[in-house]
């Protein structure tokens, strides 16, 4: 897919956006294993008690 | 800004699959666990047991809720909501990794369409977060015994982490050594070898006990399988039409914008 626009974007503008995409992205996935983390491994006794069904069900180390 | 929609696309990926999860927990493996903890009251602690199961890594023992000193939920509602706000946050945790993954896809010029994309991704997901692990690590019902709990922990990870980089390493590396590569970070848990203790998992009960526990975790490996995969077919469905209809248009928008534009853009379906 190429650009439709007549005005060409500035060479630093292309890298920035993609940057940008990846960042968030990385974002994303780095909030999605500390939730993970959270759920499925925090040590914390609240924690552990709280999602207790949820870690054997999912096949995670409990006690 | 495309953060936002992940966060929102993975939350509402995150309701739906919690809820469907905690429905059929509530019907498949809570009776199973139930039973198990009934059980559990009649367990002898062993040796082994306090000092290799119940330590944990501050060195607090722990009795599965029983202590008066640890908040635990009540049986009943409260725990099925307890069980409900965790298996949102495990949907979540997991729709943003397979929304991330996807959106990396469509980056690098993937042709295929929404669907079968987040097929594809999540069997990845499956392999990687819960079949491979479970391999060295069986599912577990309350008051076995095991190795110490921080050695299962890191196990997890390696396998986990092993069975992820396997398959990058199949989807992103053009080179035909991509299966060598592939078939030794699947291989790196099993060569560790998973810690598992020398004794009896189950020997701090009585004959009649142990019979009704293996019984019932042999039902709980069952169980907890035909549960994973309806949890990752219900991710990979509605992962696959978040993603189609709230970050496709935008990662697109963003590519357009972009030197990645000249890939070849995934096709919405009609």
């Amino acid at each position: 897919m190429t650009s439709s626009t007549t005005t060409p974007i500035p060479d630093d503008q292309r890298v920035s956006a993609t940057r940008s995409l990846l960042l968030q992205l990385c974002a994303g996935a780095v909030l999605g294993l500390v939730v993970l983390y959270g759920v499925a491994f925090a040590e914390s006794p609240i924690a552990h008690n709280a999602a207790h069904d949820v870690r054997h069900v999912t096949v995670k180390p409990c006690h | 800004m495309i953060f936002r929609r992940l966060i929102w696309a993975a939350l509402a990926v995150a309701m739906l699959v919690g809820g469907l999860q905690s429905g059929l927990q509530q019907w498949q493996t809570m009776p199973i666990i139930l039973a198990a903890e009934g059980l559990e009251s009649q367990k002898v602690e062993t040796a082994l047991a306090v000092a290799d199961t119940h330590a944990h890594g501050d060195g607090a023992a722990h009795d599965h809720g029983d202590d008066a000193e640890t908040w635990t939920p009540a049986d009943g509602v409260e725990r099925q909501i307890w069980t409900w706000v965790a298996n949102v946050l495990h949907a979540f945790s997991m729709a943003l990794l397979v929304l991330a993954v996807m959106a990396v896809c469509q980056w690098r010029g993937s042709a295929l369409r929404a669907l079968p994309l987040a097929a594809w991704v999540a069997a990845a997901g499956w392999l990687s977060f819960h079949f491979w692990p479970s391999l060295g690590l069986h599912a577990e019902i309350p008051g076995m015994d095991a190795a110490r709990l921080g050695s299962r922990q890191g196990w997890w990870v390696l396998a986990a982490g092993g069975a992820a980089l396997a398959c990058a390493a199949v989807a992103l590396v053009r080179s035909p050594l991509r299966w060598a590569v592939a078939a030794g970070w699947l291989a790196l848990p099993f060569v560790v070898g998973a810690p598992h203790i020398m004794a009896d998992p189950l020997a701090g009960f009585t004959r009649e006990a142990q019979v009704a526990l293996r019984q019932l975790g042999s039902q709980f490996i069952w169980t907890t399988a035909w549960l994973s995969l309806s949890f990752w077919l219900s991710i990979g469905v509605l992962a696959g039409l978040a993603f189609q209809r709230w970050l496709h248009p935008a990662v697109a928008a963003v590519l357009e914008r972009s030197d990645a534009g000249c890939a070849p853009a995934m096709k919405a379906p009609q």
